[in-house]
């Protein structure tokens, strides 16, 4: 009983939403990964003078990290709903459904 | 003019304000975050006063968004996570009234400009580092190295990482900007479509001008939603990069 009562709760974050959400999360995270990469690569470029060495090479770091973080996203999608759903049916269900949650948590191992 | 969907994002100065020999500019912007923000303590102080036992409306409001606040603390960050409550409640229902202040018609969205968004992140950020070197000290820097791989792996893993950790701050600004900007901007188009409709094709208009309008009946409940769900996620990122502060698990 408990636990449909947090069903019930949490209805307003319907599917499509969590989806449209999860979604555009991750191509934030992509995009991001690249701007800052590439902001990193171009301060190092202007204080050591070499132009554009490092600007390169951490524009192709930051886009690995965005894929790195896109990689985690659905690794934690995809094996860990089935199994967390069965394991984790009281306790503490609220933070576990929302993507977002469960990807930056498993991008920061 | 009226018709520009990007014109209700202008900043403009109202008047200016003169302290001493500096004279700072008084902004359609700050006007509205300082009016937000007096509404907001307002309310809360309102709703906290009765302290009745059988809560009234505004009070039994309160009392449920503190247990919403805390049961996302707690969920997220754990029991530890609950000494920063009071600075994730103060984020979420600031940013709430903030979005929520832009659906007035007319008004001025604060939570539109990245300026904004940039630092509520940036405060996150700063108190995710403070946080991590008082807990674990020098430790705290191990979050960048992943344990159990080996040494060459780790030249390419370190700036990953960094890169990651640093494109947090991007992601939780970008994210709710972009998510109010695009909101205002629809509702602005789908306005402007029923006002054309009706000023080009004078009577048939006021039929067809009802199509755009009722989808904007529909866009504006969706973007009360978008605007509480926006806050919420923003306050839920909070915690977890506070946890992740709190609790370095390797």
């Amino acid at each position: 009983m408990p636990s449909k009562k947090k069903d019930t709760k949490k209805e307003p974050k319907s599917m499509g939403q969590r989806s449209f959400n999860s979604g555009y999360s991750v191509g934030l995270n992509l995009m991001s990964c690249v701007i800052v990469g590439m902001a990193i690569g171009y301060g190092i470029d202007v204080y050591f003078d070499t132009k554009p060495a490092f600007f390169l090479l951490f524009m192709f770091l930051g886009i690995a990290a965005g894929f790195r973080s896109i990689w985690y996203f659905m690794n934690a999608q995809a094996p860990a709903k089935p199994s967390s759903k069965v394991g984790e049916a009281d306790g503490h269900d609220p933070g576990e459904g929302d993507a977002t949650a469960d990807d930056e948590n498993q991008q920061s191992n | 003019m009226a018709l520009d969907p990007l014109h209700q994002f202008e900043i403009r100065q109202i008047g200016t304000l003169a302290l001493g020999q500096f004279e700072l500019a008084v902004t359609n912007q700050a006007v509205w975050i300082m009016s937000s923000t007096a509404f907001l303590c307002a309310l809360l102080v309102l709703a906290a006063r009765p302290k009745a036992l059988v809560p009234g409306r505004l009070q039994g409001m309160l009392e449920v968004t503190y247990g919403f606040v805390e049961e996302m603390v707690t969920s997220a960050s754990g029991k530890a996570g609950m000494r920063f409550f009071p600075f994730v409640f103060t984020l979420f229902t600031f940013i709430a009234i903030s979005n929520l202040s832009g659906m007035i018609p007319g008004s001025y969205t604060t939570t539109s400009q990245l300026t904004v968004t940039a630092t509520f992140a940036l405060i996150v950020f700063g108190m995710v580092w403070v946080v991590g070197f008082l807990t674990h000290g020098l430790k705290f820097l191990k979050l960048f190295a992943p344990s159990g791989v080996p040494l060459p792996l780790l030249f390419l893993l370190v700036p990953l990482e960094i890169i990651s950790f640093f494109a947090r701050p991007l992601t939780l600004s970008v994210r709710l900007m972009a998510n109010m900007l695009a909101g205002h901007i629809l509702l602005k188009v789908f306005a402007g479509f029923a006002v054309m409709m009706v000023g080009a094709m004078g009577f048939t208009g006021l039929a067809t001008g009802l199509v755009p309008g009722v989808f904007l009946v529909a866009l504006s409940a969706l973007e009360l939603f978008v605007a509480l769900i926006q806050a919420y996620i923003f306050a839920l990122l909070t915690c977890v990069y506070l946890n992740d502060a709190l609790h370095m698990h390797h």
